[in-house]
Protein backbone atom coordinates (compact mmCIF):
# COMPACT_ATOMS: atom_id res chain seq x y z
CA UNK A 1 0.00 0.00 0.00
CA UNK A 2 2.83 2.48 0.88
CA UNK A 3 4.85 1.78 -1.85
CA UNK A 4 1.26 2.19 -4.34
CA UNK A 5 1.13 5.31 -2.76
CA UNK A 6 4.71 6.33 -3.51
CA UNK A 7 4.34 5.09 -6.81
CA UNK A 8 1.65 7.34 -7.53
CA UNK A 9 3.27 10.31 -6.33
CA UNK A 10 6.35 9.95 -8.48
CA UNK A 11 6.08 11.65 -12.12
CA UNK A 12 8.79 9.06 -13.63
CA UNK A 13 5.54 6.90 -13.34
CA UNK A 14 3.82 9.48 -15.39
CA UNK A 15 6.48 9.92 -17.86
CA UNK A 16 7.03 6.32 -18.21
CA UNK A 17 3.28 5.62 -18.96
CA UNK A 18 3.34 8.95 -21.53
CA UNK A 19 6.29 7.79 -23.14
CA UNK A 20 4.62 4.69 -23.98
CA UNK A 21 1.93 5.96 -25.45
CA UNK A 22 3.87 8.52 -27.68
CA UNK A 23 5.89 6.00 -28.62
CA UNK A 24 2.92 3.49 -30.08
CA UNK A 25 1.24 6.66 -31.57
CA UNK A 26 4.05 8.08 -33.31
CA UNK A 27 5.05 3.83 -34.37
CA UNK A 28 1.63 2.80 -35.13
CA UNK A 29 2.08 2.42 -38.88
CA UNK A 30 5.29 0.23 -37.39
CA UNK A 31 3.53 -1.73 -34.90
CA UNK A 32 -0.16 -2.62 -36.16
CA UNK A 33 -0.37 -5.99 -38.02
CA UNK A 34 -3.20 -4.81 -39.95
CA UNK A 35 -4.30 -1.24 -41.57
CA UNK A 36 -6.84 -0.36 -39.21
CA UNK A 37 -9.03 0.75 -42.43
CA UNK A 38 -9.25 -2.32 -44.11
CA UNK A 39 -12.01 -4.65 -43.88
CA UNK A 40 -12.05 -8.60 -43.53
CA UNK A 41 -14.25 -10.78 -41.90
CA UNK A 42 -16.03 -9.31 -39.04
CA UNK A 43 -16.70 -10.14 -35.10
CA UNK A 44 -13.68 -12.82 -34.90
CA UNK A 45 -12.33 -13.39 -31.45
CA UNK A 46 -9.38 -12.99 -30.20
CA UNK A 47 -6.59 -15.31 -31.66
CA UNK A 48 -2.97 -15.32 -32.88
CA UNK A 49 -3.91 -13.50 -36.12
CA UNK A 50 -6.25 -11.08 -34.57
CA UNK A 51 -5.15 -10.52 -30.98
CA UNK A 52 -8.01 -8.52 -29.95
CA UNK A 53 -10.52 -9.88 -32.87
CA UNK A 54 -12.06 -8.02 -35.70
CA UNK A 55 -14.85 -5.50 -35.45
CA UNK A 56 -18.61 -5.26 -37.52
CA UNK A 57 -17.00 -4.55 -40.63
CA UNK A 58 -13.18 -6.65 -40.32
CA UNK A 59 -11.23 -4.36 -39.38
CA UNK A 60 -8.33 -5.46 -36.77
CA UNK A 61 -9.19 -4.06 -33.79
CA UNK A 62 -5.56 -3.96 -31.80
CA UNK A 63 -4.33 -2.06 -35.05
CA UNK A 64 -7.38 0.10 -34.67
CA UNK A 65 -6.43 0.76 -31.35
CA UNK A 66 -2.88 1.54 -31.86
CA UNK A 67 -3.78 4.13 -34.37
CA UNK A 68 -6.59 5.58 -32.19
CA UNK A 69 -3.71 6.47 -30.02
CA UNK A 70 -2.58 8.98 -32.36
CA UNK A 71 -6.15 10.77 -32.61
CA UNK A 72 -6.74 10.63 -29.34
CA UNK A 73 -3.50 12.32 -28.10
CA UNK A 74 -3.28 14.62 -30.85
CA UNK A 75 -6.58 15.46 -29.72
CA UNK A 76 -6.08 15.78 -26.47
CA UNK A 77 -2.36 17.94 -26.59
CA UNK A 78 -3.69 19.95 -29.21
CA UNK A 79 -6.76 21.48 -27.36
CA UNK A 80 -5.10 21.22 -24.06
CA UNK A 81 -2.56 23.57 -25.35
CA UNK A 82 -5.17 25.70 -27.38
CA UNK A 83 -6.84 26.13 -23.47
CA UNK A 84 -3.61 26.46 -21.86
CA UNK A 85 -2.39 29.49 -24.17
CA UNK A 86 -6.00 31.34 -24.31
CA UNK A 87 -6.76 31.12 -20.36
CA UNK A 88 -3.10 32.37 -19.57
CA UNK A 89 -3.31 35.44 -21.79
CA UNK A 90 -6.43 36.26 -20.32
CA UNK A 91 -5.78 35.81 -16.69
CA UNK A 92 -2.14 37.69 -17.01
CA UNK A 93 -4.09 40.39 -18.65
CA UNK A 94 -6.84 40.61 -16.76
CA UNK A 95 -4.56 40.19 -13.31
CA UNK A 96 -2.43 43.00 -14.15
CA UNK A 97 -3.63 45.60 -16.40
CA UNK A 98 -6.82 45.03 -14.27
CA UNK A 99 -9.78 48.05 -14.52
CA UNK A 100 -12.03 48.08 -17.35
CA UNK A 101 -10.54 45.34 -18.99
CA UNK A 102 -10.43 42.85 -16.23
CA UNK A 103 -13.84 43.42 -15.47
CA UNK A 104 -14.79 42.92 -19.49
CA UNK A 105 -13.04 39.61 -19.08
CA UNK A 106 -14.21 38.27 -16.12
CA UNK A 107 -17.87 38.55 -17.71
CA UNK A 108 -16.92 36.84 -20.43
CA UNK A 109 -15.23 34.47 -18.52
CA UNK A 110 -17.67 34.29 -15.99
CA UNK A 111 -20.09 33.22 -19.06
CA UNK A 112 -17.92 30.31 -19.87
CA UNK A 113 -18.09 29.01 -16.60
CA UNK A 114 -21.43 28.52 -16.03
CA UNK A 115 -22.25 26.80 -19.31
CA UNK A 116 -22.24 23.51 -18.96
CA UNK A 117 -19.53 22.77 -20.79
CA UNK A 118 -20.18 19.16 -22.21
CA UNK A 119 -23.84 19.23 -23.52
CA UNK A 120 -22.62 22.74 -25.41
CA UNK A 121 -20.40 20.22 -26.65
CA UNK A 122 -22.59 18.45 -27.66
CA UNK A 123 -24.87 21.11 -29.64
CA UNK A 124 -21.89 22.57 -30.96
CA UNK A 125 -20.64 19.18 -32.51
CA UNK A 126 -23.52 18.03 -33.77
CA UNK A 127 -24.07 21.93 -35.51
CA UNK A 128 -20.90 22.54 -36.90
CA UNK A 129 -20.75 18.99 -38.47
CA UNK A 130 -18.18 16.79 -37.97
CA UNK A 131 -14.45 16.49 -37.54
CA UNK A 132 -11.48 17.34 -36.18
CA UNK A 133 -11.69 20.94 -36.39
CA UNK A 134 -15.36 21.22 -34.80
CA UNK A 135 -14.39 18.82 -32.04
CA UNK A 136 -11.53 21.38 -31.47
CA UNK A 137 -13.64 24.13 -31.25
CA UNK A 138 -16.46 22.48 -28.94
CA UNK A 139 -13.54 21.23 -26.07
CA UNK A 140 -12.12 24.25 -26.38
CA UNK A 141 -14.92 27.21 -26.39
CA UNK A 142 -15.13 27.14 -22.61
CA UNK A 143 -12.81 25.25 -21.22
CA UNK A 144 -10.08 28.02 -20.69
CA UNK A 145 -12.02 29.58 -18.20
CA UNK A 146 -10.65 27.39 -15.03
CA UNK A 147 -6.97 28.37 -16.42
CA UNK A 148 -7.86 31.78 -16.78
CA UNK A 149 -9.28 32.34 -12.88
CA UNK A 150 -6.41 30.46 -11.23
CA UNK A 151 -3.86 32.37 -13.81
CA UNK A 152 -5.66 35.73 -12.72
CA UNK A 153 -5.38 35.08 -8.69
CA UNK A 154 -1.43 34.40 -9.05
CA UNK A 155 -0.91 37.49 -11.39
CA UNK A 156 -2.88 39.67 -8.62
CA UNK A 157 -0.03 38.65 -5.80
CA UNK A 158 2.08 38.75 -8.19
CA UNK A 159 1.46 42.31 -9.02
CA UNK A 160 2.43 43.73 -5.46
CA UNK A 161 5.70 42.08 -5.28
CA UNK A 162 8.90 44.39 -5.53
CA UNK A 163 9.95 43.75 -8.20
CA UNK A 164 6.96 44.42 -10.46
CA UNK A 165 6.91 48.03 -9.26
CA UNK A 166 10.10 48.60 -9.00
CA UNK A 167 9.58 47.68 -13.32
CA UNK A 168 6.54 50.31 -13.27
CA UNK A 169 9.00 52.53 -11.25
CA UNK A 170 11.80 52.28 -14.45
CA UNK A 171 8.78 52.78 -16.99
CA UNK A 172 8.99 49.32 -18.31
CA UNK A 173 5.83 48.62 -20.79
CA UNK A 174 3.30 46.33 -19.49
CA UNK A 175 4.02 43.68 -22.38
CA UNK A 176 7.48 43.45 -21.44
CA UNK A 177 6.44 43.05 -17.35
CA UNK A 178 3.63 40.40 -18.67
CA UNK A 179 5.58 38.38 -20.50
CA UNK A 180 9.43 38.69 -19.42
CA UNK A 181 8.49 38.77 -15.40
CA UNK A 182 4.90 37.41 -15.14
CA UNK A 183 5.09 34.33 -17.39
CA UNK A 184 8.09 32.65 -15.53
CA UNK A 185 6.71 33.17 -12.55
CA UNK A 186 3.47 31.07 -12.58
CA UNK A 187 5.03 29.13 -15.13
CA UNK A 188 4.64 26.15 -12.95
CA UNK A 189 0.97 26.42 -12.02
CA UNK A 190 0.33 26.75 -15.50
CA UNK A 191 2.12 23.88 -16.62
CA UNK A 192 0.02 21.89 -13.90
CA UNK A 193 -3.39 23.29 -15.43
CA UNK A 194 -2.15 22.02 -18.99
CA UNK A 195 -1.56 18.54 -17.65
CA UNK A 196 -4.80 18.34 -16.38
CA UNK A 197 -6.59 20.26 -19.08
CA UNK A 198 -4.96 16.98 -21.40
CA UNK A 199 -7.33 15.02 -19.31
CA UNK A 200 -10.20 16.84 -19.72
CA UNK A 201 -10.01 17.33 -23.24
CA UNK A 202 -9.36 13.91 -23.91
CA UNK A 203 -12.41 12.99 -21.83
CA UNK A 204 -14.08 15.25 -23.54
CA UNK A 205 -13.07 13.86 -27.29
CA UNK A 206 -13.82 10.44 -26.06
CA UNK A 207 -17.31 11.49 -24.98
CA UNK A 208 -18.23 13.06 -28.07
CA UNK A 209 -16.59 10.35 -30.38
CA UNK A 210 -18.58 7.49 -28.00
CA UNK A 211 -21.93 9.88 -29.09
CA UNK A 212 -20.91 9.49 -32.66
CA UNK A 213 -19.89 13.47 -32.72
CA UNK A 214 -16.11 12.67 -33.15
CA UNK A 215 -14.90 12.76 -36.53
CA UNK A 216 -16.59 9.67 -38.37
CA UNK A 217 -13.75 8.31 -40.15
CA UNK A 218 -10.92 8.89 -38.00
CA UNK A 219 -10.24 5.92 -35.44
CA UNK A 220 -10.47 7.41 -32.38
CA UNK A 221 -10.37 5.22 -29.13
CA UNK A 222 -13.81 7.57 -28.32
CA UNK A 223 -15.16 6.42 -31.54
CA UNK A 224 -13.81 2.88 -31.46
CA UNK A 225 -16.21 2.43 -28.00
CA UNK A 226 -18.94 4.08 -30.13
CA UNK A 227 -19.04 1.42 -32.93
CA UNK A 228 -18.85 -1.40 -30.20
CA UNK A 229 -21.55 -0.26 -27.96
CA UNK A 230 -23.93 0.90 -31.29
CA UNK A 231 -22.77 -2.34 -33.69
CA UNK A 232 -23.58 -5.05 -30.27
CA UNK A 233 -20.77 -5.31 -29.38
CA UNK A 234 -20.98 -4.28 -25.59
CA UNK A 235 -24.43 -6.19 -25.72
CA UNK A 236 -22.95 -9.46 -27.21
CA UNK A 237 -20.30 -9.04 -24.12
CA UNK A 238 -17.30 -8.85 -26.70
CA UNK A 239 -14.94 -7.28 -24.00
CA UNK A 240 -11.90 -7.67 -26.28
CA UNK A 241 -13.59 -4.69 -28.06
CA UNK A 242 -14.91 -1.94 -25.73
CA UNK A 243 -12.78 -2.80 -22.69
CA UNK A 244 -9.54 -2.03 -24.76
CA UNK A 245 -9.81 1.27 -25.56
CA UNK A 246 -11.20 2.32 -22.01
CA UNK A 247 -7.89 0.86 -20.47
CA UNK A 248 -6.30 3.55 -23.00
CA UNK A 249 -8.24 6.03 -22.32
CA UNK A 250 -7.97 5.74 -18.04
CA UNK A 251 -4.40 4.97 -18.24
CA UNK A 252 -3.11 7.98 -20.68
CA UNK A 253 -5.21 10.08 -18.49
CA UNK A 254 -3.47 8.90 -15.15
CA UNK A 255 -0.35 9.44 -16.80
CA UNK A 256 -1.14 13.26 -17.57
CA UNK A 257 -2.78 13.43 -13.56
CA UNK A 258 0.35 12.42 -12.37
CA UNK A 259 2.75 14.36 -14.51
CA UNK A 260 0.15 17.20 -13.15
CA UNK A 261 0.08 16.05 -9.83
CA UNK A 262 4.06 15.30 -9.46
CA UNK A 263 4.70 19.12 -10.78
CA UNK A 264 2.22 20.49 -8.84
CA UNK A 265 4.09 19.06 -5.47
CA UNK A 266 7.12 20.08 -6.57
CA UNK A 267 5.86 23.68 -7.43
CA UNK A 268 4.68 23.57 -3.43
CA UNK A 269 7.88 22.45 -2.08
CA UNK A 270 9.67 25.01 -3.78
CA UNK A 271 7.35 27.97 -3.16
CA UNK A 272 8.28 26.70 1.25
CA UNK A 273 11.57 26.68 0.21
CA UNK A 274 11.50 30.23 -0.93
CA UNK B 1 19.93 78.49 -8.54
CA UNK B 2 17.14 77.52 -10.75
CA UNK B 3 14.58 75.02 -9.25
CA UNK B 4 14.53 71.82 -11.29
CA UNK B 5 11.99 69.90 -8.82
CA UNK B 6 9.32 71.37 -6.96
CA UNK B 7 6.54 70.12 -5.09
CA UNK B 8 3.47 72.35 -4.30
CA UNK B 9 1.43 72.11 -1.37
CA UNK B 10 0.87 68.22 -1.94
CA UNK B 11 -1.23 66.23 -0.11
CA UNK B 12 -1.87 62.47 -0.28
CA UNK B 13 -4.74 60.42 1.62
CA UNK B 14 -5.74 57.21 1.40
CA UNK B 15 -9.22 57.38 2.75
CA UNK B 16 -11.81 60.19 2.99
CA UNK B 17 -12.07 59.79 7.10
CA UNK B 18 -8.23 58.79 7.55
CA UNK B 19 -5.61 61.92 7.94
CA UNK B 20 -3.25 62.41 5.10
CA UNK B 21 -0.65 60.30 4.96
CA UNK B 22 1.25 63.57 3.78
CA UNK B 23 -0.08 67.01 4.02
CA UNK B 24 0.87 70.39 2.95
CA UNK B 25 4.46 69.29 1.68
CA UNK B 26 5.94 71.90 0.32
CA UNK B 27 9.59 71.83 -0.82
CA UNK B 28 11.78 73.12 -4.19
CA UNK B 29 15.08 71.24 -5.35
CA UNK B 30 17.75 73.47 -7.45
CA UNK B 31 19.20 71.92 -9.76
CA UNK B 32 22.42 69.52 -8.93
CA UNK B 33 20.89 69.44 -5.15
CA UNK B 34 20.84 66.23 -3.10
CA UNK B 35 17.78 66.43 -1.05
CA UNK B 36 17.62 63.78 1.88
CA UNK B 37 14.17 63.25 3.69
CA UNK B 38 14.26 62.17 7.05
CA UNK B 39 11.82 60.78 9.00
CA UNK B 40 10.62 57.99 11.02
CA UNK B 41 8.39 54.82 10.07
CA UNK B 42 4.83 56.31 8.97
CA UNK B 43 6.20 59.64 8.50
CA UNK B 44 5.18 59.92 4.38
CA UNK B 45 8.57 60.01 3.29
CA UNK B 46 7.95 56.70 0.96
CA UNK B 47 4.40 58.36 -0.26
CA UNK B 48 6.05 61.03 -0.92
CA UNK B 49 8.33 59.17 -3.79
CA UNK B 50 5.66 57.30 -4.93
CA UNK B 51 3.77 60.16 -5.47
CA UNK B 52 6.23 61.77 -7.78
CA UNK B 53 6.41 58.79 -9.59
CA UNK B 54 2.29 58.52 -9.79
CA UNK B 55 2.83 55.00 -8.34
CA UNK B 56 0.23 55.34 -5.63
CA UNK B 57 -2.70 53.12 -5.68
CA UNK B 58 -5.46 53.71 -7.02
CA UNK B 59 -7.44 54.78 -3.58
CA UNK B 60 -4.79 57.04 -2.97
CA UNK B 61 -6.22 60.83 -3.23
CA UNK B 62 -3.37 63.27 -4.57
CA UNK B 63 -3.99 67.03 -4.65
CA UNK B 64 -1.01 70.29 -5.27
CA UNK B 65 1.28 69.73 -7.89
CA UNK B 66 4.82 68.40 -8.78
CA UNK B 67 6.74 70.21 -11.12
CA UNK B 68 9.77 69.27 -12.86
CA UNK B 69 11.63 70.87 -15.32
CA UNK B 70 8.69 73.70 -15.86
CA UNK B 71 6.07 70.34 -16.23
CA UNK B 72 3.02 69.57 -13.89
CA UNK B 73 3.98 65.83 -13.19
CA UNK B 74 0.16 64.92 -11.59
CA UNK B 75 -1.29 66.18 -15.39
CA UNK B 76 0.99 64.74 -17.77
CA UNK B 77 -0.50 61.71 -19.91
CA UNK B 78 0.49 58.80 -18.65
CA UNK B 79 2.68 57.52 -21.78
CA UNK B 80 4.54 60.41 -21.42
CA UNK B 81 5.36 59.85 -17.76
CA UNK B 82 6.17 56.32 -18.74
CA UNK B 83 8.82 57.52 -20.95
CA UNK B 84 10.43 59.80 -18.07
CA UNK B 85 10.45 57.10 -15.37
CA UNK B 86 13.74 54.65 -16.25
CA UNK B 87 15.28 57.35 -18.87
CA UNK B 88 14.83 60.68 -17.57
CA UNK B 89 13.91 59.37 -13.51
CA UNK B 90 15.41 56.43 -11.85
CA UNK B 91 14.20 54.89 -8.28
CA UNK B 92 15.74 52.67 -6.34
CA UNK B 93 13.55 50.79 -4.29
CA UNK B 94 13.75 50.13 -0.87
CA UNK B 95 15.37 46.18 -0.64
CA UNK B 96 12.83 43.48 0.61
CA UNK B 97 13.32 39.45 -0.51
CA UNK B 98 10.76 40.52 -3.57
CA UNK B 99 12.51 43.39 -4.79
CA UNK B 100 14.61 41.57 -7.74
CA UNK B 101 12.42 38.95 -10.22
CA UNK B 102 13.59 35.68 -8.70
CA UNK B 103 13.53 33.53 -12.14
CA UNK B 104 15.79 35.94 -13.70
CA UNK B 105 19.67 36.78 -13.35
CA UNK B 106 20.45 39.41 -11.88
CA UNK B 107 23.07 40.85 -14.50
CA UNK B 108 19.82 40.82 -16.94
CA UNK B 109 18.02 42.94 -14.21
CA UNK B 110 20.26 45.19 -13.48
CA UNK B 111 20.85 45.95 -17.47
CA UNK B 112 16.84 45.58 -17.99
CA UNK B 113 16.06 49.31 -18.80
CA UNK B 114 19.40 50.05 -20.86
CA UNK B 115 17.85 47.40 -23.52
CA UNK B 116 14.54 48.81 -23.14
CA UNK B 117 14.72 52.30 -22.82
CA UNK B 118 18.08 52.77 -24.30
CA UNK B 119 18.93 50.60 -27.05
CA UNK B 120 21.77 48.57 -25.95
CA UNK B 121 21.70 44.86 -27.34
CA UNK B 122 21.55 42.13 -24.55
CA UNK B 123 25.09 41.94 -24.31
CA UNK B 124 26.03 45.53 -24.01
CA UNK B 125 23.91 45.85 -20.87
CA UNK B 126 25.41 43.04 -19.56
CA UNK B 127 28.61 44.25 -19.74
CA UNK B 128 27.78 47.99 -18.70
CA UNK B 129 25.80 45.78 -15.20
CA UNK B 130 28.73 43.97 -14.44
CA UNK B 131 30.69 47.17 -14.50
CA UNK B 132 28.23 48.71 -12.62
CA UNK B 133 28.50 46.09 -10.06
CA UNK B 134 32.17 45.68 -9.85
CA UNK B 135 31.69 49.54 -8.64
CA UNK B 136 29.82 48.38 -5.82
CA UNK B 137 32.25 46.17 -4.97
CA UNK B 138 30.02 42.77 -6.51
CA UNK B 139 32.13 40.37 -8.37
CA UNK B 140 31.31 40.44 -11.86
CA UNK B 141 30.06 36.32 -11.60
CA UNK B 142 27.29 38.26 -9.51
CA UNK B 143 25.48 38.91 -12.64
CA UNK B 144 25.09 35.31 -13.72
CA UNK B 145 23.54 34.69 -10.56
CA UNK B 146 20.11 34.70 -9.25
CA UNK B 147 18.92 36.69 -6.38
CA UNK B 148 18.30 33.92 -3.97
CA UNK B 149 22.15 33.32 -4.58
CA UNK B 150 22.90 36.87 -2.81
CA UNK B 151 22.79 38.62 0.88
CA UNK B 152 20.54 40.86 1.43
CA UNK B 153 23.11 43.66 1.45
CA UNK B 154 24.01 42.40 -2.29
CA UNK B 155 20.44 42.84 -3.45
CA UNK B 156 20.71 46.59 -2.11
CA UNK B 157 24.22 47.42 -3.80
CA UNK B 158 22.62 45.60 -7.03
CA UNK B 159 19.48 47.34 -6.98
CA UNK B 160 21.32 50.75 -6.48
CA UNK B 161 22.83 49.62 -9.50
CA UNK B 162 20.06 49.36 -11.60
CA UNK B 163 18.84 52.91 -10.62
CA UNK B 164 22.20 54.07 -11.85
CA UNK B 165 22.53 52.43 -14.38
CA UNK B 166 20.39 54.74 -16.81
CA UNK B 167 22.29 57.82 -15.62
CA UNK B 168 19.19 59.56 -14.92
CA UNK B 169 18.43 63.69 -14.36
CA UNK B 170 16.47 62.58 -11.43
CA UNK B 171 17.64 60.07 -9.20
CA UNK B 172 14.83 58.30 -6.35
CA UNK B 173 16.20 56.61 -3.85
CA UNK B 174 13.95 54.98 -1.18
CA UNK B 175 16.29 53.85 1.89
CA UNK B 176 19.39 52.69 0.50
CA UNK B 177 21.46 52.26 2.60
CA UNK B 178 19.23 49.85 4.61
CA UNK B 179 20.81 46.31 5.77
CA UNK B 180 24.47 47.39 4.88
CA UNK B 181 26.96 47.47 7.56
CA UNK B 182 29.46 50.87 8.29
CA UNK B 183 32.11 50.20 5.29
CA UNK B 184 28.90 49.87 2.63
CA UNK B 185 27.80 52.46 3.67
CA UNK B 186 30.76 54.60 3.13
CA UNK B 187 31.08 53.10 -0.48
CA UNK B 188 27.67 53.58 -1.46
CA UNK B 189 28.20 57.26 -0.43
CA UNK B 190 30.78 57.70 -2.42
CA UNK B 191 28.80 56.19 -5.41
CA UNK B 192 26.23 59.07 -4.68
CA UNK B 193 28.52 61.79 -4.19
CA UNK B 194 29.96 61.13 -7.46
CA UNK B 195 26.82 62.01 -9.17
CA UNK B 196 27.44 65.92 -9.43
CA UNK B 197 24.65 66.68 -12.21
CA UNK B 198 21.89 64.95 -10.75
CA UNK B 199 19.22 66.01 -8.96
CA UNK B 200 18.41 63.34 -6.03
CA UNK B 201 15.63 62.72 -3.77
CA UNK B 202 17.05 60.07 -1.29
CA UNK B 203 14.73 58.64 1.60
CA UNK B 204 16.31 57.79 4.73
CA UNK B 205 16.63 57.29 8.18
CA UNK B 206 20.30 56.69 8.59
CA UNK B 207 21.79 60.43 9.78
CA UNK B 208 25.17 59.73 9.38
CA UNK B 209 24.82 58.48 5.42
CA UNK B 210 22.33 61.86 4.99
CA UNK B 211 25.53 64.03 6.53
CA UNK B 212 27.74 62.20 3.68
CA UNK B 213 25.69 62.47 1.05
CA UNK B 214 22.79 65.50 0.89
CA UNK B 215 23.09 69.44 0.29
CA UNK B 216 19.72 69.91 1.72
CA UNK B 217 18.13 67.96 4.61
CA UNK B 218 14.03 68.09 5.24
CA UNK B 219 12.43 66.45 8.13
CA UNK B 220 9.54 64.75 8.64
CA UNK B 221 7.41 64.01 11.22
CA UNK B 222 3.79 62.40 11.27
CA UNK B 223 3.25 63.15 7.54
CA UNK B 224 4.16 67.04 7.75
CA UNK B 225 7.69 68.80 6.88
CA UNK B 226 9.19 70.40 9.99
CA UNK B 227 12.13 71.23 9.32
CA UNK B 228 14.20 72.02 5.78
CA UNK B 229 17.18 73.68 5.75
CA UNK B 230 21.32 72.52 4.06
CA UNK B 231 22.75 70.17 5.71
CA UNK B 232 25.56 72.48 7.01
CA UNK B 233 23.01 74.31 9.42
CA UNK B 234 20.81 71.16 10.76
CA UNK B 235 23.68 69.03 11.58
CA UNK B 236 25.42 72.31 13.41
CA UNK B 237 22.15 73.85 14.54
CA UNK B 238 19.43 72.08 14.38
CA UNK B 239 15.99 74.20 14.88
CA UNK B 240 13.21 72.28 16.14
CA UNK B 241 12.90 70.22 19.22
CA UNK B 242 12.29 67.15 16.89
CA UNK B 243 15.19 67.65 15.04
CA UNK B 244 17.62 68.49 18.12
CA UNK B 245 16.36 65.46 19.95
CA UNK B 246 17.18 62.87 16.55
CA UNK B 247 20.72 64.09 16.53
CA UNK B 248 20.87 63.83 20.40
CA UNK B 249 19.88 60.51 19.85
CA UNK B 250 23.24 59.65 18.03
CA UNK B 251 25.79 57.36 19.22
CA UNK B 252 28.17 59.87 18.75
CA UNK B 253 25.98 62.52 21.07
CA UNK B 254 25.77 60.00 23.66
CA UNK B 255 22.69 58.11 22.74
CA UNK B 256 19.85 60.19 24.41
CA UNK B 257 16.46 58.59 23.48
CA UNK B 258 13.22 60.70 22.61
CA UNK B 259 10.25 59.31 24.56
CA UNK B 260 7.07 58.51 23.61
CA UNK B 261 5.77 57.73 20.11
CA UNK B 262 4.85 59.25 16.90
CA UNK B 263 0.97 59.78 16.73
CA UNK B 264 -0.36 57.03 14.57
CA UNK B 265 -2.38 58.48 11.19
CA UNK B 266 -5.57 57.75 13.07
CA UNK B 267 -4.87 59.54 16.51
CA UNK B 268 -3.58 62.83 14.40
CA UNK B 269 -5.32 66.01 16.24
CA UNK B 270 -5.27 69.48 15.82
CA UNK B 271 -2.48 71.24 16.96
CA UNK B 272 1.53 70.55 16.46
CA UNK B 273 1.52 67.18 16.14
CA UNK B 274 5.05 66.56 17.93
CA UNK B 275 3.51 68.15 21.44
CA UNK B 276 2.97 65.32 23.44
CA UNK B 277 6.77 64.76 23.38
CA UNK B 278 7.69 67.96 23.11
CA UNK B 279 10.02 69.50 26.07
CA UNK B 280 8.88 73.31 24.92
CA UNK B 281 5.48 72.48 25.16
CA UNK B 282 3.20 75.89 25.24
CA UNK B 283 -0.58 77.21 25.10
CA UNK B 284 0.44 78.48 21.14
CA UNK B 285 1.07 74.41 20.78
CA UNK B 286 -2.92 73.32 20.66
CA UNK B 287 -2.91 75.26 17.30
CA UNK B 288 -0.52 74.15 13.96
CA UNK B 289 2.30 75.90 13.58
CA UNK B 290 3.08 77.51 10.42
CA UNK B 291 6.00 76.54 8.29
CA UNK B 292 7.92 79.91 9.50
CA UNK B 293 11.05 80.95 7.53
CA UNK B 294 13.76 81.61 9.79
CA UNK B 295 17.58 82.58 8.55
CA UNK B 296 16.88 80.93 4.96
CA UNK B 297 15.59 77.63 7.07
CA UNK B 298 11.89 76.87 7.93
CA UNK B 299 10.81 74.80 10.23
CA UNK B 300 7.40 74.03 11.94
CA UNK B 301 7.33 75.46 15.29
CA UNK B 302 5.69 77.94 17.46
CA UNK B 303 9.79 79.05 19.00
CA UNK B 304 10.79 80.54 15.98
CA UNK B 305 7.34 82.47 15.09
CA UNK B 306 8.69 85.91 14.82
Amino acid sequence: MLNLNFALRDRRVGVAILAAFLSVAVLAPLLSPYDPHAMGVPYLSPSSAHWLGTNDIGQDILSELLYGARISLFIGITAAAIITLVGMMVGIVAGYLGGKTDWILMAICNVAMVLPSFPLAIVLAAYLGGGIKSLMISICLTAWSGTALVVRASVLQLRSAGFIRTLEAMGANSVRIMFWHIVPNISGLVLVKAALAVCSAMLAEAGLSFLGLGAETEKSWGAILHYAFFRNGVFNGYWWWYLPPVLCISLCITGFMLLGRSRRDSASEHEVRS
Amino acid sequence: MIDMLRFDTLRVAFTQAQQPALDDFSLVIPAGAKTMIIGETGSGKSVLLLALLRLLPASASVSGQIWFEGKDLQSIPDEELRRLRGATFSYIPQSSGSSLNPLLTVGFQVGETLIEKHGYSRRSALAESMRLLEQFELDRRVATCYPHQLSGGMRQRALIAMGMAVSPRLLLADEPTKGLDGRLVDDISACFCRFRQQIMLVVSHDLDFTEQVGNFVSVLYAGQQIEYGCKADFFTQPLHPYSQALLAARPRAGLKSLLGFAPPQSQRQTGCRFRERCLFRREQCEVMPDLFETRGRKVRCWLYAD
